[in-house]
């Protein structure tokens, strides 16, 4: 009874992470749309493309996460059938990096990787938040 | 070949293109002039990402080493899994303070958080 409980554990985690990833990045288009002086385009840039790397972590682990879960006996599965969906699952969470990776590369690399403030008069330089 | 072979391929294959595409990530960041927030988030990512296609292609390639520690590698993946998972949403919540704060030191609250999830991975593994 006890280990069906600690099975429990990591999908409960890949649950709140979701909804923990999904409000801060709410929250931060809120902070984003309240503050005028950051540069709109290039601070949304640069929150879409950190949010895309924390949903592909999320979705990529996901599957392997809730089939550790299916996977135990307690479950009636087929062991054939359970052996190759975890094998599946343990490829899409291998090929996680493989994807930020790429994701990396579309966008730009480095391009939108700080917030930025926008052109201010006073300032001949726009300034970075670090 | 059978199902099961094909699968274990194909982990193959992803492990080692992940494998490979993190050590460019961590080239790049390595030899940036500027390591920014954002880029020493996705730098960690690709840390723990890596770590995770060496054990999976690790137990791939090498199953007789796997089975004679069964231990160590369980906990090497299952830590390596939970950092992912919870360092996305670490990621969140940095761009959030980044933005939230105007002072934001970012190598110092990014060290506590990574610091914080370090702990928490490894306690959930010692579970």
């Amino acid at each position: 009874m006890t280990s069906i409980w600690l099975f429990m554990i990591p999908p409960a985690i890949l649950i709140i992470s979701l909804f923990i990833t999904l409000g801060f990045y709410q929250k931060s288009i809120i902070v984003l749309r309240d503050q005028p002086e950051y540069e709109l385009k290039s601070t949304k840039g640069y929150i879409k493309n950190l949010q895309c790397f924390s949903l592909v972590q999320l979705f990529t682990y996901g599957p392997l996460v809730l089939m550790i879960l299916l996977s135990q006996p307690f479950f009636a599965f087929g062991v054939e059938l359970r052996w190759k969906i975890c094998g599946v699952c343990e490829c899409l969470a291998s090929s996680s990096g493989f994807i930020s990776a790429m994701i990396f590369i579309c966008q730009g690399s480095t391009k939108h990787s700080q917030p930025k403030f926008e052109y201010n008069s006073d300032n001949d330089l726009t300034q970075d938040i670090i | 070949m059978e199902d099961l072979e094909i699968v274990a391929a194909l982990n193959i294959l992803f492990s080692a293109l992940t494998i490979l595409t993190c050590t460019w990530l961590f080239i790049k960041y390595l030899t940036a002039r500027k390591k920014h927030v954002g880029f020493t988030l996705i730098f960690v990512l690709a840390l723990a990402d890596a770590c995770y296609g060496i054990i999976s292609l690790f137990s791939d390639i090498f199953p007789e080493i796997v089975i004679g520690s069964v231990d160590l590698f369980e906990s090497l993946f299952f830590f390596s899994m939970h950092f992912s998972i919870i360092w996305s949403s670490a990621i969140a919540y940095l761009v959030y303070r980044s933005l939230k704060d105007k002072n934001f030191e970012s190598n110092m609250l990014v060290l506590k958080t990574l610091g914080v999830i370090l702990l928490l991975s490894s306690g959930l593994v010692g579970l």
